[in-house]
């Protein structure tokens, strides 16, 4: 059974799609354990979901659309509490700008540090350290983000899964590219 | 929703950007940073994670079991 198979095929799952399903939630969440679990949850959901299956997309397809909404139970599980990682990132950022007239502070002021004008896309060593600084991130801000670029996710959908507001959500957006950046600089350079 | 800025506030920020060098590297770092997170996300990078066998053969044998219970 191939993985664009429009087929469903539960006795070659694990051989045709564990790996990649394991490879796309570790890239969202880095945590071996959790990430097996949720591959685990996903086949066990799926089994559960078979008699819905239309055949309209590919059996990988499916399964991955299963998996991705057990990611974001895990987003909103995370990024839900009193968020103090959130009051603590924002709080180190307050230095970033001149309070009375908005502008960067010297200290803090982008600097060019390699990567404007070359191209990193595929690099690993770069790779990695993105992947650490993203890590990095308050839960919700790293909830967000994720959603938004992993699969270009409708404002509208994150905002009411993660429970905040469209002017919040793109505050999160900003805030979360000055951390970004800042922590880019500071490993990369 | 937040709206497109106005017209006036964009030959503002052209203004501003024309002064701000600092601006101008974290404007073309911001629009790096979207590219590559976009890219780390959606590349396949086969082989890069894999589960172990056991694993995989414990996950196949469980899955045999709730399907044997149908």
């Amino acid at each position: 059974m191939s993985a664009e198979s429009n087929q469903l095929d539960p006795h070659t799952w694990v051989k045709s799609h564990a790996d990649y399903l394991y490879a796309y939630t570790i890239k969202r969440i880095a945590d071996e354990e959790q990430a097996k679990d949720l591959v685990q949850e996903t086949f066990l959901a799926a089994l559960e979901k078979v008699d819905r299956f239309e055949g309209k997309s590919s059996e990988r397809t499916w399964l991955t659309a299963i998996l991705k909404n057990k990611i974001i139970d895990v987003y909103r599980k995370k990024s839900s509490g009193l968020r103090k990682d959130v009051q603590a990132a924002e709080h180190e950022q307050e230095d970033f700008f001149d309070h009375d007239d908005g502008h960067w502070r010297s200290a803090h002021a982008p600097q060019a540090f390699g990567i404007e004008d070359v191209d990193h896309l595929g690099n690993k060593e770069f790779n990695s350290i993105l992947q650490m600084c993203l890590q990095k991130l308050p839960a919700l801000w790293m909830a967000v983000f994720t959603m938004k670029h992993m699969d270009d996710a409708d404002t509208t959908l994150i905002c009411s899964e993660l429970k905040v507001t469209p002017s919040n959500f793109w505050v999160i957006i900003h805030r979360t590219k000055l951390n970004l950046r800042a922590c880019l600089q500071r490993n990369w350079e | 929703m937040l709206n497109r800025i106005t017209f006036r506030e964009h030959i503002e920020l052209r203004i501003h950007l024309l002064g701000c060098s600092v601006c101008r590297v974290y404007g073309k770092q911001s629009r790096i940073i979207n590219d590559m997170v976009r890219q780390l996300f959606k590349s396949s990078m086969p082989g890069e994670a894999r589960l172990d066998e056991s694993f995989k053969k414990e996950l196949q044998e469980r899955i045999e079991i709730e399907l044997n219970k149908n």
